[in-house]
């Protein structure tokens, strides 16, 4: 039977239930590139990241969760940045997007990231962008197939 | 530049633990492909006994260990297929292949392939070999293709 999923704001009750999604999102960063190793104390690290997120103002943690088991399916956060040199001058940023798997096909992501755009928009933001892994094929199809085109190019070495 | 180094074998009894780590991240890495790979909440207790039945297969199959020193840092599983009605019986399948992140872009997954096409010709007297991976692992498909794998067999899958 499809589950019912409602997409709503995060609360602190929430944070240990997007803990192991933070985990997946950066394991699975790990794997497209060395360059993302993860830190030994993954899930204290994502508990601290999401326990500051919720006091900022100029973040949102967005859920997607299961009505009827209260599992929390995906999430989606984003941060708000002034780009003084640029209209419009405030963009929200996608930092961290991630469905469980069991959840994937269902159109969860995109009932995130409406939700995200929509939030965005009413926190004052004229664009919104995504920043992931550049090996990321999954990510980059689905900005793609939902009107997202390349902004900026961040490129590295290490030291 | 520095010379990295590090060596294939066969898995041998003593490799089950590492073992079972990369199987358990195989599949957790294909889990993000589709949700159809999804694991079960078991998986790395299932792990272990892979990795215990792949240290003792047969002729039918083979597992092969990269080592840096002597940690285990990649593995590749190898299964062999008979087709009675073809003219190659005999079929080499890479299913697994997994080399972890922090040792990767040193040629690991690529000695672990050479290797076990070593041993599927000369040993076992295989004529192709194949590997199979989630269709949307992009970075496998352009690995396998680098080295003049071609496409064989498609899978579809939906619902029921």
């Amino acid at each position: 039977m499809a589950s019912r999923i409602i997409v709503r704001e995060a609360e602190k009750e929430d944070i240990e239930k997007i803990v192991p999604l933070l985990v997946r999102l950066k394991a699975l960063n790990e794997e497209i590139d060395p360059h993302y190793k993860a830190v030994d104390n993954l899930e204290e690290a994502a508990r601290k990241y999401l326990e500051t997120l919720l006091d900022r103002s100029d973040a949102r943690v967005i859920v997607a969760a299961d009505a009827e088991t209260g599992d929390i399916a995906g999430v989606i956060i984003y941060t708000l940045v002034d780009r003084i040199f640029y209209e419009p001058r405030i963009k929200a940023v996608i930092t961290d997007f991630y469905v469980h798997p069991r959840f994937r096909r269902k159109r969860v992501g995109s009932l995130l990231l409406d939700k995200a755009a929509e939030r965005a928009a009413s926190d004052g933001a004229g664009i919104i962008t995504a920043v992931y892994p550049a090996g990321n094929a999954i990510a980059e199809n689905f900005y793609k197939s939902r009107k997202f085109v390349p902004l900026q190019v961040e490129v590295y070495r290490p030291l | 530049m520095h010379e990295v180094s590090f060596h294939i074998r066969r898995a041998v009894s003593g490799d089950e633990e590492a073992l079972a780590d990369l199987i358990y991240r195989f599949y957790r890495f294909n889990e993000e492909f589709d949700p159809a790979w999804s694991t079960t909440r078991n998986a790395l207790e299932v792990a272990r006994e892979r990795a215990s039945r792949y240290i003792s297969c047969g002729e039918g199959c083979f597992a092969l260990v990269a080592l840096m020193g002597e940690k285990i840092v990649g593995y590749a599983y190898t299964e062999i297929y008979e087709a009675e009605m073809l003219e190659e019986k005999n079929l080499a399948v890479i299913k697994e292949l997994y080399v972890l992140p922090q040792y990767r872009r040193i040629g690991i997954a690529s000695r672990l392939v050479e290797e076990a096409e070593r041993i599927a010709r000369e040993e076992l007297g295989v004529e192709y070999i194949a590997a199979q991976f989630p269709t949307a692992n992009f970075v496998a498909e352009k690995f396998y293709r680098n080295r003049k794998f071609r496409p064989f067999i498609s899978i579809y899958l939906r619902e029921v």
